[in-house]
């Protein structure tokens, strides 16, 4: 007899699972009990107000509703957190921007293989790469409200170097060098 | 439902599984998902998170093999050749129960 437990109360479901056991049981995730949503990848995701089940050969499944809202969700509390970035984190972000670690390591500027070491923690990103990646995130994700973040914090440290125009401006000496125009040495002091 | 008689229905087309499915993980908002089929994610082989389920059903797939009618509990069981984020290939198999409307995938790893 398959049976559904929710808030207390038993009633009889379906199996939709692979196996070939005839019953599962229903659960609704709770703040006390909230399911750990391992499969994100990340070992510190719970869900709340999600139905999952356990079927009788104990497999674990979840009822996910707008599973890429909710995996854009995490990705964003991951940027914007205070404290480093962790191997899978960086492994989450990159597999949501849904690049290969080739192209991600090339488009943050690590090599493929340290990539592989911090993803698998074996090895941490230093404070400029962390930053990096989470700026190459929101403008890769577009996600409004990082990208909003971070024109707050652009616009804050610009604040900082604003101090009093000087009443003639500095030269600004653009030169050309190899094929391109780059701004010469000492340019606007 | 356990049901052991009766009309077996048509299997799904690819193109109508993949809208199926598509819409379902699409759906920006609870409201939207209420109307769409809920989706059930099971089992992931280690190794695979549910960023490679979601972009390998998006992706281009197509069927494995030929989709299985379970009598027991009713259902088409479809399993997509689809591919990891990084590209590597994993079997998605989709129990589609259209009585619930709702689908359940479990993913793994593909050996060819």
């Amino acid at each position: 007899m398959a049976t559904r437990i929710s808030d207390g109360h038993k009633m009889a479901t379906e199996l939709v699972h692979e196996c070939t056991a005839t019953s599962r049981q229903e659960f609704v995730a709770t703040q006390e009990k909230p399911y750990h949503f391992l499969e994100s990848g990340l070992p510190n995701i719970y869900l709340v107000g999600v139905r999952y089940f356990v079927c009788e050969c104990g497999e674990k499944y979840v009822e996910v509703p707008a599973i890429k809202q909710l995996l854009d969700l995490i990705a964003r509390h991951t940027v914007m957190k205070d404290e480093a970035l962790t191997g899978p984190e960086i492994k989450f972000l990159r597999k949501r921007l849904g690049q290969k670690a080739a192209d991600f390591a090339s488009s943050v500027k690590l090599q493929p293989e340290t990539l592989s070491r911090v993803e698998n923690e074996k090895q941490s990103v230093g404070q400029k790469t962390d930053f990096y990646i989470r700026i190459y995130y929101a403008f890769s994700s577009k996600d409004p409200a990082l990208l909003d973040a971070l024109k707050q914090a652009l616009d804050k440290a610009l604040s900082m170097r604003r101090a009093k125009a000087p009443k003639k401006p500095p030269k600004t000496v653009a030169k050309m060098e190899h094929d391109e125009w780059a701004l010469a040495a000492g340019a606007g002091a | 439902m356990v049901q052991e008689h009766g009309v077996i229905p048509k299997p799904l087309t690819e193109q109508e599984l993949k809208k199926l499915v598509v819409e379902a993980i699409n759906a920006t908002t609870f409201a939207e998902t209420l109307e769409t089929y809920h989706a059930l994610y099971g089992h992931m082989e280690r190794g695979i998170e549910s960023n490679d389920v979601v972009h390998g059903l998006e992706g281009e797939w197509e069927f494995e093999r030929p989709p299985e009618f379970n009598k027991a509990h009713w259902q088409w069981k479809y399993y997509i050749a689809a591919k990891t984020v990084d590209e590597e290939p994993i079997t998605i198999i989709v129990a589609v129960d259209s009585w619930r409307r709702e689908f359940l995938t479990v993913t793994r790893w593909r050996q060819n």
